[in-house]
C-alpha cells in the first residue's frame, strides 16, 4: 500500500491554498504530513529553509495548526475554556497568559468568552462545537493553519461564518491551507489551487490559471462553480456567451452584458 | 498503531475452510482451545503447530495477514515466557549472577507461550475464514437450546455481531483522535505511569462520546427497519454438508491422536 508519491510542493508565506481532489486522492494524508503528524518515510520537508527531520516534527506541529475533519469529535474537556486551553497548556503556558490566549481564540472564532467558557462543549450546537475546536487550534498561535474540510456538515449560516472567519485570519497574515470538495468555497477565498489525483499534484497554480483547465477539472470528476455552470448552459444556446468566468460577480456582469446586447433572446 | 489488529477481519474466499458451516468451525475451535490447555508435552505442541499449518494452507489466506494478526500477542507470549523463566523454582539450568533460569521454568514458560500463540492462531483462522454474520449466526444456533431457559440468545448474538462490526471502526476513530490531540501537543508516551494515564483522557472521553452517539444512531436505524418486531427469519438457513462431516471426522482423529500423545501411548 502506498500513500502519496512524487509530491513536490512549495508553500509561500500568506498564501491561501485550496486543495481539491476526489475521495482517496491523498488530500488528508498530505495535510497530516504537512502538519508533521505523519512521519515521512522518503523525501524531505523544509520549513523556513530548514530541513525538518522526523524527530523534530514536534517543533513543526507547534507552528502549524491542523483542524481535522469533523473536528468537533475531538472535544473532551468538561468546559469550553479547558478544551481550548489544552494545546497551550501542553506547551507549558499557564496563568494569565493562558487565560488571555483562550479568551482571544474564542473571540476570534466569534464566541463570547464570558458566555461560553464555563459551558460543556457537549451542550453546544454542531457549528459552535466546530468553532470551539478551531479555537483550540488557534490557541496554539499557528503561523500556518491547515483545515481538512472545515465546512462539511455545517448549516449554511455556520458555513458562511466559518468561511468569513478564515478570510479574516488570512488577512491577518496567517497562511491557510484548506481542503474542500466545494469549489465555490475555494474560488472565493483561495489565492492558489491544488488538485490532487491518486497521490499526485495534477494541477497547481493561481486560481485563475487552474480554472482555465476546465477540461481536466471535468475529467477528474470535479464540479464547476455554480456561476460557470450557468454560463455553460447559456453558451449551449448561444455561442457568443463567454463561459470562462467563475466568480459570481463576473458571472453576473456577463449575464447582464448578454441580456443587454440581445444575445440571450431566442433567435426565432 | 492498530494496523496489526486483524482479529475480526474476514478475508472472503472459496476454500474448504470458508465453505464449512460456522457451527463446525466454532465447535472445532472450542475443542482445540480445551485441548490446548490440557496439553502438557511438546509432542502435542508440535502436532498442534503442524495442524495449524495445514489449516492455514487449506484456508488459502495470505500468510502475511495471518502473521500480522499474531503480532500483538507476541508481546504477551514473550512476557509469559520471561516470567516463567525467571520465577519458577526448580533445578538450575543456567545462571547469571543472581538471575537463574530453571529447567522447569523453561518448560512451563515455553508451554504457556506456545499455548497463547496457538490459541490466537486458531482463532485468527476462524475469523479470517468466517464472515461476522456467519459467525454470530453459528453462535446463535449453538446457543439456541439456552433460549428455552429464557436466555435472550438472539439478542446476544446480535450484540456480538455489532461489537465485532464496530471494532475496526473504533480503532480507526481512536487513531484519528490520537492524531488530533497529538497535533495539539498532547504527549502520550512521556512521563510517569500516572501522567500517561491522565494523558489518555483527551482520547478516551471523545471515544466514549462517539461510541454512544453511534450506538444511539444504530439503535434508531435498526428500529426504523423493524428490529424486534417479531421472530427473525433467515435468507440462508445453515445445514451441515459433506465437508462438515469430514471435518468432524478429522476432529475425532485429532482427539484420538491427542490422547494417545498425552498418555504417552506412542512413545
Amino acid at each position: 500500500m502506498k500513500a502519496l508519491k512524487d509530491i513536490n510542493l512549495k508553500i509561500y508565506r500568506s498564501e491561501f491554498i485550496g486543495v481539491m481532489g476526489a475521495t482517496g486522492s491523498g488530500k488528508s494524508t498530505l495535510m497530516q504530513v504537512l502538519n508533521g503528524i505523519l512521519p515521512i518515510q522518503e523525501g524531505k520537508i523544509y520549513f523556513e529553509n530548514q530541513e525538518i527531520k522526523n524527530k523534530d516534527l514536534k517543533k513543526l506541529r507547534r507552528k502549524i495548526g491542523l483542524l481535522f475533519q469533523f473536528s468537533e469529535h475531538q472535544l473532551f474537556a468538561e468546559t469550553v475554556e479547558k478544551d481550548v486551553a489544552f494545546g497551550p497548556q501542553n506547551q507549558g503556558i499557564a496563568g494569565a497568559e493562558l487565560c488571555k490566549l483562550v479568551q482571544e481564540s474564542l473571540e476570534a472564532v466569534g464566541l463570547s468568552y464570558l458566555k461560553y467558557k464555563d459551558r460543556s462543549p457537549f451542550s453546544l450546537s454542531g457549528g459552535e462545537q466546530r468553532r470551539v475546536a478551531l479555537a483550540g487550534v488557534l490557541a496554539l498561535n499557528p503561523q500556518i493553519l491547515i483545515l481538512d474540510e472545515p465546512t462539511v456538515g455545517l448549516d449554511s449560516q455556520g458555513k458562511k461564518e466559518l468561511l468569513s472567519l478564515l478570510k479574516e485570519m488570512h488577512q491577518k497574515g496567517i497562511t491557510v491551507i484548506m481542503v474542500s470538495h466545494k469549489i465555490d468555497e475555494l474560488i472565493k477565498l483561495a489565492t492558489r489551487l491544488l488538485v490532487l489525483k491518486e497521490g499526485k499534484i495534477v494541477l497547481d497554480g493561481p486560481v485563475a490559471e487552474v480554472m482555465k483547465q476546465k477540461e481536466s477539472l471535468h475529467k477528474m470528476g470535479l464540479e464547476l462553480p455554480l456561476g460557470q455552470k450557468i454560463l455553460k448552459m447559456l453558451k449551449e444556446k448561444n455561442e457568443n456567451v463567454r463561459d470562462d468566468f467563475y466568480l459570481m460577480q463576473d458571472v453576473e456582469k456577463e449575464i447582464v452584458r448578454c441580456a443587454r446586447s440581445g444575445i440571450l433572446c431566442s433567435k426565432d | 498503531m492498530f494496523e496489526g489488529l486483524i482479529i475480526g477481519l474476514y478475508i472472503p474466499g472459496s476454500s474448504h475452510l470458508h465453505k464449512l458451516d460456522p457451527r463446525t468451525k466454532l465447535i472445532g475451535l472450542i475443542l482445540f482451545i480445551i485441548l490446548l490447555f490440557l496439553q502438557t508435552n511438546y509432542l502435542i505442541i508440535a502436532l498442534n503447530t503442524v495442524f495449524l499449518g495445514l489449516l492455514l494452507i487449506m484456508a488459502k489466506v495470505p500468510l502475511k495477514s495471518f502473521l500480522k494478526g499474531l503480532k500483538p500477542i507476541l508481546f504477551f507470549a514473550s512476557l509469559t515466557l520471561l516470567i516463567h523463566l525467571f520465577f519458577t523454582p526448580g533445578s538450575t539450568l543456567l545462571s547469571f549472577g543472581k538471575i537463574t533460569i530453571t529447567s522447569e521454568g523453561a518448560y512451563r514458560g515455553g508451554l504457556m507461550a506456545t499455548r497463547l500463540v496457538l490459541l490466537i492462531g486458531y482463532s485468527t483462522i476462524l475469523t479470517l475464514t468466517t464472515s461476522p454474520i456467519q459467525l454470530t449466526y453459528g453462535l446463535e444456533k449453538i446457543l439456541n437450546p439456552l433460549s428455552k431457559a429464557g436466555i435472550p440468545v438472539t439478542q446476544f448474538a446480535m450484540m456480538v455481531s455489532i461489537a465485532l462490526r464496530f471494532l475496526p471502526t473504533l480503532a480507526l476513530e481512536a487513531d484519528k483522535l490520537i492524531k488530533a490531540q497529538v497535533s495539539r501537543g498532547a504527549q502520550l508516551n512521556e512521563g510517569s505511569l500516572i501522567k500517561r494515564g491522565y494523558s489518555l483522557v483527551p482520547i478516551i472521553v471523545p471515544l466514549f462520546v462517539s461510541t454512544f452517539r453511534r450506538a444511539e444512531e444504530l439503535a434508531v436505524a435498526m428500529e426504523t427497519r423493524c428490529y424486534g418486531g417479531g421472530e427473525r427469519t433467515r435468507m440462508y438457513e445453515l445445514s451441515f454438508k459433506r465437508v462438515d462431516y469430514m471435518a468432524f471426522g478429522v476432529m475425532v482423529v485429532y482427539l484420538a491422536m491427542f490422547f494417545a500423545l498425552q498418555c504417552n501411548l506412542l512413545i
